[in-house]
């Protein structure tokens, strides 16, 4: 047992503001402290060693306290922080609040103090003493829980006094472009922030966002609304209700808040985005990340418990911030996930009203063309009242967060419930493409994201193969299926089965069972009709310069090859057999371009790949010229 | 590339005891080219397309403009008895020392097809096959090179 094991220089580095990653330290002693506000939780202070120096101000998370009450965490025992955060309270006492730990080694199989360690005299703001005793008491709040409503006793705190350091929290969001918070780079203290230990004293402490977790129901956030969604009601089998959400930010970090039914009525209408509030007492559980792209794993439900209070104190708290991705780059990024974008408005459609397939409902839309200084322009979706209200005159500057990025076209960006969206936001970004775009952009042609291969709709980028390389890649051998493009020339289709009689139901395509008397039983709708409709199959050999692919058509996709409806295909193969064997001939060895699906099927022990047309369009010969070109380019320049 | 004009490459191989040099001086290839190629087919058959720009009075010779964006002067054995303005042409000839073209043939497209032709990547098409010339042979003999 060694004092090596503890990392050396982290008290230091912790105290003095430094990002600390998973320090292990020995706990040399632990003290505790009545719970305040009448409650029966009890908290435990901490002092940490790291062989050099001591701390005396860490507070175990309540989370933790079992750890001490069952003997697990004894003293000399060797800890490794794996979730901490350090506060700064004025003017310049450090306090770490543990979050999660790792027991190294009990205290009881450790010899002693590991090292000689001395407290560490020197704070962040150089001189200061660390003291052992309870630091002073900042009271701000009134009794009752979250609910102050005067100025705080001490006086505006100056920018330069220690820094709160946003990477202390060990899971702070990567925040950048932080805006209207006055301190960029160097926010104020995160002074209100009461140690928990005040005996007698029923104030609440106010904690970082980013420390909530279901686990302490005890807390208090002060934060910013940086986001109010408008009220949604819903009606299932269940019943019914209304919602709205919204979202808190503070220096910490951010989390998501919804109220339902009866909060709704009490809270809606008091809470006003940007303004900050003091919160307390609402239900903390896992984020659904499915509804939100906000950064927490957690998420609050607002209950009837729930207090907000307007905070009237001048503070800094970080409204919205963005983490901007240039649109060239979003190429590259997958679609489906959330972007922050900024861009200067090239130009705007007018208001469009569709019908949504899935809702039947009537959706208003408006389309936006964004650039920005890398020349790459991206169209944007708003949508209802967003959409309506847009104004995209004068070319403004918009940033958006959390747009969902889409493969539409492509690569495209719609914005989403939680999207939020500000017109010319004061922020240095924005200035700076405004300039661009007055001085430069605005004369300049910018590239657009289109579907590569020329079919349209399909989006993406077009994966051309030859037939050899199918085989020799072994494509469609995954779990999934792969697309690829191909031109083809049809070499050959088989005539005899290549259609087979199907339900006449619309969408049902099942093969029915002739019962032969007149009548045809498909099994799927469990009923028998006089009739039926013919539907397409076809086997066909495509070739190209490389090789060959036996292929499966259906519906639509043989009725292109062949030219002619299923219907007059069926009806034509019994009564004129000649012209149904000449619609072969002539649609044999005609060529096209192909975008195929193809997949590895196993039949008892045996696997065979399966290919299916999903599209077959005449080739675009400018497009493929295009493309022949590149390739031809690309191949000589390796010669 | 869809070749637009009948004039394919045709492969004659009865010539089998001629030397092959590399530009096939003889009657048996029509060489594809634009303008800037013409000075080094002197006296070759050539296959040049282009748009008619002028014809001159007696119908005995026009200028075209190549597919590099070139004017040509065609010279025709016997007056044009059809109005080329502005059509899409691919001449056939021999090219002579003042790399004018003495044309043996032409092949006339029709507005629709001249409307929808990418010059552009025609010419790229050209060069390609000209700068990769051992990719894009024409005709020759049958039997390997020594």
């Amino acid at each position: 047992m060694s004092v090596s094991m503890l990392t050396a220089g982290a008290i230091r580095d912790i105290v003095t503001g430094k990002t600390v990653e998973q320090p292990v330290l020995q706990v040399l002693g632990h003290k505790k402290i009545a719970g305040s506000g009448g409650s029966a939780t009890e908290r435990f202070r901490l002092l940490l060693s790291d062989g050099v120096n001591s701390q005396s101000s860490a507070m175990l998370g309540t989370q933790l306290n079992y750890l001490v009450l069952n003997g697990e965490l004894e003293d000399n025992s060797i800890v490794r922080l794996d979730k901490f955060i350090c506060n700064t309270i004025p003017p310049d006492r450090r306090v770490m609040i543990l979050l999660e730990l790792s027991i190294i080694k009990r205290g009881s199989e450790v010899p002693g103090k590991l090292g000689n360690p001395v407290p560490f005299k020197g704070t962040a703001a150089a001189g200061g003493d660390a003291n052992r005793n309870p630091p002073q008491q900042t009271n701000e709040h009134a009794a009752s829980n979250g609910a102050p409503a005067h100025k705080p006793q001490q006086p505006q705190k100056p920018a330069q006094q220690n820094p709160y350091n946003r990477e202390q929290a060990q899971q702070s969001t990567g925040q950048t472009n932080s805006f209207y918070g006055k301190n960029n780079v160097t926010p104020k203290a995160y002074g209100n922030n009461n140690l928990p230990q005040t005996p007698g004293g029923s104030t609440p402490k106010v904690y970082p966002i980013t420390a909530l977790t279901p686990y302490q129901n005890r807390w208090t956030i002060r934060a910013r609304l940086t986001n109010k969604s408008n009220i949604r009601t819903w009606s299932n089998s269940r019943g019914e209700g209304k919602l709205f959400s919204m979202t808190f930010t503070d220096e910490s970090g951010e989390i998501r808040a919804t109220a339902f039914k009866a909060e709704v009525d009490k809270f809606y209408d008091i809470l006003e985005v940007n303004k900050v509030y003091y919160v307390t007492k609402a239900t903390l559980k896992t984020a659904n990340k499915q509804y939100s792209s906000v950064d927490n794993d957690y998420e609050m439900t607002l209950n009837r418990d729930s207090q907000i209070e307007e905070c009237t104190e001048d503070v800094d708290l970080p409204t919205v911030t963005f983490n901007f991705t240039p649109i060239n780059a979003l190429g590259n990024m997958a679609p489906n996930t959330t972007v922050d974008v900024i861009g200067v408005v090239k130009s705007v459609a007018d208001v469009s009203t569709i019908i949504a397939k899935a809702t039947q409902k009537e959706l208003k839309k408006r389309e936006v063309s964004l650039v920005d200084q890398n020349q790459v322009m991206i169209n944007l979706t708003l949508w209802g009242e967003t959409a309506e209200g847009f104004d995209g005159s004068n070319h403004p500057v918009l940033a958006i967060k959390g747009a969902r990025l889409s493969d539409f076209g492509g690569r495209s960006l719609s914005t989403l419930s939680s999207s939020q969206l500000i017109v010319n936001p004061d922020i240095e970004e924005a200035h700076r493409l405004k300039g661009w775009y007055d001085r430069d952009g605005h004369n300049l042609d910018f590239q657009q994201y289109r579907n590569e291969g020329g079919q349209g709709g399909s989006g993406g980028a077009t994966n051309w193969k030859s037939f050899a390389a199918v085989k020799q890649e072994n494509i469609g051998a995954t779990e999934k299926p792969d697309y690829y493009s191909a031109k083809g020339t049809v070499i050959f289709m088989r005539k005899e089965n290549c259609m087979y009689q199907a339900c006449p139901k619309m969408d049902c395509n099942k093969k029915v069972v002739d019962q032969s008397n007149g009548l045809y039983r498909c099994e799927k709708c469990q009923l028998e009709y006089p009739n039926y409709k013919w539907r397409m199959i076809l086997s066909a050999n495509l070739a190209d310069y490389s090789d060959n692919q036996w292929v499966t058509c259906f519906q639509e996709t043989t009725e292109t090859l062949l030219g002619k409806s299923a219907d007059e295909l069926g009806s034509l193969r019994e009564s004129d057999e000649a012209s149904f064997d000449q619609i072969f001939q002539e649609a044999t060895f005609k060529s096209y371009t192909f975008k195929l699906r193809a997949k590895q099927e196993t039949y008892n022990d045996e696997s065979r790949l399966k290919t299916i047309v999903v599209n077959a369009t005449p080739i675009d010969y400018r497009e493929y010229n295009r493309k022949l070109i590149q390739d031809i380019e690309k191949m000589a320049g390796m010669i | 590339m869809r070749i637009l004009s009948p004039a394919t490459c045709e492969f004659r191989g009865k010539n089998s005891h001629q030397h092959c040099t590399d530009k096939m001086s003889s009657q048996d290839i029509r060489h594809r080219v634009n303008a800037s190629m013409l000075h080094t087919f002197q006296g070759d058959n050539v296959a040049l397309m282009g748009v008619v720009k002028e014809i001159d009075n007696n119908g005995t010779s026009f200028q075209m403009e190549s597919s590099d964006g070139q004017s040509v002067h065609i010279i025709l054995n016997e007056p044009l008895s059809e109005d080329l303005t502005s059509l899409l042409v691919e001449v056939h000839g021999v090219v002579d020392n003042r790399n004018n073209i003495n044309c043996q043939n032409y092949v006339p497209f029709t507005p629709e097809v001249t409307q929808s032709f990418d010059m552009e990547t025609y010419n790229k098409a050209i060069k390609l096959s000209h700068s990769l010339k051992d990719h894009y042979i024409q005709g020759g003999p049958l039997e390997p090179m020594e």
